[in-house]
């Protein structure tokens, strides 16, 4: 994955089918998905200090525990801040904007839970 | 005949019937009935009839306009049950592919929210009606796909190979907010009935 890319859509660069929460799961997990590709994008923002995109639209959709595992394991597991994913990631769902509103409370009760 | 013009015929009909029993029994200065019609009185009676089929024109078209409102709102509720079906049944069946059981929320989302959003396009006053949906398809794609990382194989929702198998007590859970939503569903359509 070239992290420098300001878009990551999760349906051209993961998955059309994301899976589970953890990878014990099954393929395509929330657990992969961070490890691999939102930590490294996450970093990369941090350097370069520029805004990535993150693309939910055109998969068959998402479990919540995979969401909560994607987003909210970046400040549980990978320990970054709330203010820093605010500030550079944007995610983006025409599809299903419902979802932001989940990432957003996955986040917050992250943040909350590591405080 | 259609609707309108029958309408119009009928209000036409009463008028002058009125109009005549009316000059019958009260003969009086202001009301005078004879056989000339001049061109003030006539004009009078133009412009009379010409709002009264304005205005039974106008009130067709907004019974029109109600009525397939109506017919819209009770076709997107028949499609989010037949989602709300589609579910049940799948969530019956042992295991599930999770892409599956996501692919079908998403649907059934999308059918929510295609009530939720043309009730508000078409400006019924319902109370509580959004909370209520917003909330149950929200407890409803929790329900369903919410659980914490797998301790010992205990969980409400297991998932192994990305297959989901759900508890006795999950399934008894989803199953009591899917009958939650038909119930939303009957009180909506009533309450649009008599709108």
């Amino acid at each position: 994955m070239d992290t420098a890319n300001r878009v990551f859509s999760i349906k051209d660069d993961f998955s059309e089918t994301p899976g589970a929460r953890s990878r014990d799961e099954g393929d395509y997990s929330g657990e992969q998905l961070r490890e691999e590709y939102l930590r490294p994008l996450m970093n990369a923002a941090l350097e370069d200090k520029d805004v990535r995109i993150i693309d939910l639209d055109g998969t068959h959709g998402y479990l919540t525990s995979f969401l909560e595992e994607a987003f909210g394991g970046l400040i549980r597991v990978d320990k970054f801040r709330l203010s820093d994913i605010n500030r550079l990631f944007s995610i983006k769902s025409e599809e299903e904007p419902y979802l932001l509103e989940d990432i957003n409370e996955y986040l917050q009760d992250a943040e909350n839970e590591s405080n | 005949m259609n609707l309108t013009k029958f309408g119009v015929m009928l209000i036409l009909v009463l008028a002058v019937s009125v109009g005549y029993v009316l000059g019958i029994f009260f003969q009086h200065d202001l009301m005078v009935i004879n056989n000339e019609i001049d061109v003030l009185s006539g004009l009078s009676i133009l412009s009379s009839l010409f709002v009264l089929i304005y205005l039974s024109i106008l009130f067709e078209k907004a019974r029109e306009g109600d009525r397939i409102k109506k017919e819209i709102v009770l076709r997107r509720c028949a499609k989010l049950e037949e989602s709300i079906d589609s579910l049940r049944d799948t969530i019956n069946r042992k295991s599930i592919d999770v892409s599956e059981l996501t692919f079908m929320l998403k649907a059934l989302s999308a059918d929510y929210y295609s009530v939720v959003d043309f009730i508000n396009s078409a400006e019924y006053s319902l109370e509580t009606f959004e909370n209520d949906f917003i909330a149950s398809q929200k407890r409803l794609r929790a329900i369903s796909t919410y659980y914490k990382k797998s301790t010992g194989g205990n969980s409400a929702i297991s998932i192994s190979n990305n297959l989901v198998t759900y508890s006795s007590f999950r399934k008894t859970k989803i199953r009591a907010e899917l009958a939650n939503v038909e119930k939303l569903i009957i009180k909506l359509e009533l309450d649009i009935a008599v709108q």
